[in-house]
């Protein structure tokens, strides 16, 4: 079962929480139509093997109430509303995303330090400002370069 | 569906023994009935309670409905989602099972009538051997064992049916060794106060067992709770969620019968015995 979204999956685990609460925040709503706002949001086509395990998590742990209510002519629809636990994790939650968010954009954007004087590195030189770069592995260099 | 899941066909889609197909066609419509055998099966052996299950099948029904999606293309595998899912558990205990003595009495009794009825006929007194208290002891420690691992001894009669049939059979083949082998008497009854005990206790233990079941309507049990609630939804045409409605009908009656029916086995089995007996004389 993939995912077909435009993001890499480690990315969308890390922040569907949040969007999922945040969307939550809007009103009481079904799985259905949590998929299908995330999708609109350019999250892409979130899978229900996905998103109800989640929201499973937030019933237990108090996150939302639920109600059954009639579907149109089709079967029952179980809606999920924010408790006001929820609306903290939203809150908190949503409030270390923006910090995470920042840090990391800044991270990765940060322009490279200028070189010391090396004989050999490619003309873009992405060579990094650590002194003990020369064998060790470069995750932010490999990062910053778009 | 406006999609087709990938080819790969459940296990239980070739309708296995106790498929749950009709449940799910009235709560899921449109769920491959295999896909939800097999989710139905693995959550209940997780100790899912029913009524979490049918929540959860029904949500996944109303998903696919809503998506177009078929159910392994939106949900994957059912074992895998059932796991993933992390409903609450909540075991199924020795009290949700029911007292054991209302079983036990009429058991006993129908071992009595059994052991008696060709006494009365011949005139000889019934006599205890040590061989037959044996097996009377080890049947009660595997019934009771049974019951005190009940969701792991399930799990193992669902996935090993063949394995857990040959050590039923084999639990059996000791106790009638154990019977044949031990002949020492240990007390001689008198036939007639045999049957006669055997009677009262079948009696005894049916009746306990019809006012317990008639106060228990086994709510949470997955079967029952589902097939409820599905009367009601038939009945009433709500999605079921509710208590079971006013006219529920023919569902009703079945369930009726499946309620009581394990119940009156034992007195009908003994009746048999006795009535042989009699034509024999």
């Amino acid at each position: 079962m993939s995912e077909t979204s435009p993001w890499p999956g480690d990315w969308l685990r890390g922040v569907l929480e949040v969007c999922v609460l945040r969307v939550l925040a809007d009103g009481p709503t079904y799985g259905y139509a949590i998929a299908t706002r995330l999708g609109e949001a350019g999250l892409g086509a979130l899978k229900g093997g996905t998103l109800y395990p989640l929201l499973t998590r937030f019933e237990t742990a108090g996150l939302v109430a639920v109600e059954w209510r009639a579907g149109e002519g089709g079967p029952g629809r179980k809606y999920y509303a924010l408790t006001d636990d929820g609306r903290r994790a939203w809150q908190q939650g949503a409030a270390r995303w923006v910090a995470f968010a920042r840090l990391t954009s800044d991270l990765v954007t940060s322009a490279p330090a200028p070189a010391p004087a090396r004989k050999h590195d490619g003309e873009d030189g992405p060579s990094s400002s650590e002194p003990h770069d020369a064998t060790g592995p470069q995750p932010v260099r490999d990062g910053a370069r778009r | 569906m406006t999609h087709h899941a990938p080819a790969r066909t459940s296990r239980s889609a070739r309708r296995r023994p106790g498929s749950m197909a009709p449940v799910t066609a009235a709560l899921a419509p449109g769920v491959d009935p295999g896909w939800a055998d097999d989710f139905i099966l693995e959550l209940r052996m997780l100790d899912v309670p029913g009524r979490a299950i049918g929540d959860a099948l029904v949500e996944v029904g109303s998903h696919c409905a809503d998506s177009g999606e078929g159910v392994r293309e939106a949900f994957g595998d059912p074992v895998a989602y059932a796991r993933t899912l992390a409903l609450p558990p909540v075991p199924v205990t020795r009290e949700d099972l029911g007292p054991v003595l209302p079983w036990v009495l009429p058991g006993t009794g129908l071992l009595l009538v059994s052991g008696s009825a060709s006494t009365v006929r011949t005139g000889e007194p019934l006599e205890l051997t040590s061989g037959l208290v044996a097996a009377a002891v080890l049947l009660l420690v595997g019934v009771a064992a049974a019951l005190r691992w009940f969701t792991p001894v399930v799990r193992f009669v669902v996935q090993r049916p063949v394995l857990a049939w040959a050590a039923a059979m084999a639990h059996l083949g000791v106790l009638v060794v154990l019977f044949l082998v031990l002949r020492d008497v240990l007390v001689t009854v008198p036939g007639a106060l045999a049957l006669t005990a055997g009677g009262v206790l079948v009696v005894a233990g049916t009746v306990w067992q019809l006012v317990l079941l008639h106060g228990d309507v086994g709510a949470d049990d997955p079967v029952s709770a589902t097939v409820h609630r599905t009367a009601a939804a038939t009945a009433t045409g709500t999605d079921g969620r509710g208590a079971p409605g006013p006219h529920a009908g023919g569902a009703r009656w079945g369930l009726t019968a499946l309620r009581y029916g394990g119940a009156l086995l034992v007195p009908a089995a003994a009746l048999v015995l006795v009535a042989i007996e009699l034509l024999l004389r």
